[in-house]
């Protein structure tokens, strides 16, 4: 970061604050997102100001936060991504439709040895495996998995998703007609889709932040495979159930039919602080994927 | 913790205050009260001061993010909230009618 300071010769000089790794908060104790729209964001003596669309002025402590959901009407001067970038902020474009489109930066101070971890586990067959079975115990804590291919474990997960839909449909009363997500199609999807498709791309984002920040890959996945980000959606699926199902059949219920996108956004955003999101991936990747080998 | 930082307070609440806290400079008081307490003092101090105390209470809060800001009267920036997150209105098009120190002047850079 930088700030005026005068020289010696009383000549105002630009003092360059660095912003290294061991200044920046944790991923668990930062604020999982914010979602911004119509407005611009751009820098003012390194730090990042949003001028909302009736031109106030907020200062934002990206620092402090896991990532930026950018809606429609944005705009972002070069330097501030590179000021986010720096201070480990992931950003992540949201459409109307709730496609996301993702931009990350990492700290030329960060290291390797987390993705290098990834990388060994998912090369090797068996490993990748024994990991694809560790993320489905976490779901399946009673089941025994130990004999279990990964197609098998797939289509118990299947079955069991498809089992929660319809419970969750018959405890708050919501008519299902099963999940169905349409790239481009959003608008024509039922209410409870809708709500599913839009407050799963805001978990995919804030994971997707999170583990950049720790150092993975997102596109080195276990379960998942040939889809952009398969890391990602084998985490975001530990956590589907509490953020997005029960809340979009219990909003379902609530809206009576009408989609308040800022109502959704509020209720999602109490769940993910509800059950300490932030707090949770960390533990949950390092038990995933085995201890850390600090040497490697 | 929980500070409070005010333009102007009654004396008998300036005197009440000072149960709860210490005040290390003129109208700025800090103590260490927990979570639930400070959220009874916050109540106490909305209920007693007139609007032109221009109170502003920070509390530091065990959930996320960790920080509660609270304003009563003229707290000459206007406090908002972004997803949940209590930020601060730097500037605005045009000052609230009732808050003539909302807009606050530009410093000039050294050149």
């Amino acid at each position: 970061m930088k700030s005026n300071a005068l020289g010696n010769e009383g000549n105002p000089a630009r003092l360059l604050i660095k912003v290294t790794r061991d200044t920046l908060p944790q991923v668990k104790e930062k604020y999982p997102f914010l979602y911004l729209e119509k407005g611009r964001m751009e820098i003012d003596d390194s730090s990042i100001k949003w001028i909302d669309c009736d031109c106030n002025v907020v200062r934002l402590p990206v620092a402090m936060l896991n990532c930026i959901l950018l809606g429609p009407g944005t705009t972002v001067t070069h330097e501030a991504v590179k000021v986010m970038a720096a201070a480990n902020c992931g950003i992540c474009w949201v459409g109307d439709d709730s496609l996301m489109f993702y931009a990350s930066g990492q700290t030329p101070t960060s290291n390797t040895r987390n993705m290098t971890h990834q990388m060994k586990l998912a090369a090797n067959p068996a490993k990748s495996l024994e990991v694809a079975r560790q993320l489905f115990a976490y779901r399946f804590p009673d089941a025994n998995l130990e004999t279990k291919t990964l197609p098998q474990m797939m289509g118990m997960e299947g079955l069991r998703v498809r089992k929660f839909y319809e419970e969750m449909a018959v405890k708050y009363k919501v008519g299902w007609k099963g999940r169905r997500f349409e790239p481009g199609n959003f608008e024509m999807s039922d209410t409870t889709n809708k709500i599913l498709t839009a407050a799963n791309a805001a978990l995919y984002s804030i994971i997707m932040s999170a583990a950049h920040s720790m150092g993975y890959s997102p596109h080195i996945g276990f379960i998942h495979s040939g889809s952009p980000l398969p890391f990602i959606y084998d985490l975001a699926d530990l956590y589907k159930q509490q953020v997005s199902i029960d809340l979009a059949f219990a909003m379902t219920a609530e809206m009576a039919g009408y989609y308040d996108r800022h109502k959704i956004a509020a209720e999602f955003r109490k769940r993910v602080i509800e059950i300490d999101l932030l707090g949770k991936i960390g533990p949950d990747i390092e038990t995933i994927l085995g201890k850390k080998q600090c040497l490697s | 913790m929980l500070v409070v930082v005010a333009n102007d307070l009654p004396p008998a609440v300036r005197g009440r205050m000072k149960l709860w806290f210490i005040e290390p400079r003129a109208n700025v008081f800090v103590s260490g009260v927990r979570d639930s307490l400070a959220r009874k003092v916050v109540d106490y101090l909305h209920e007693h001061c007139p609007p032109k105390s221009g109170l502003m209470i920070f509390n530091s809060s065990n959930t996320c993010p960790g920080y509660e800001i609270f304003g009563l009267g003229d707290t000459r920036k206007e406090i908002t909230e972004i997803s949940g997150l209590p930020l601060v209105i730097e500037k605005s098009a045009e000052p609230p009618p009732d808050n003539p120190n909302s807009l606050t002047p530009d410093v000039p850079k050294p050149q």
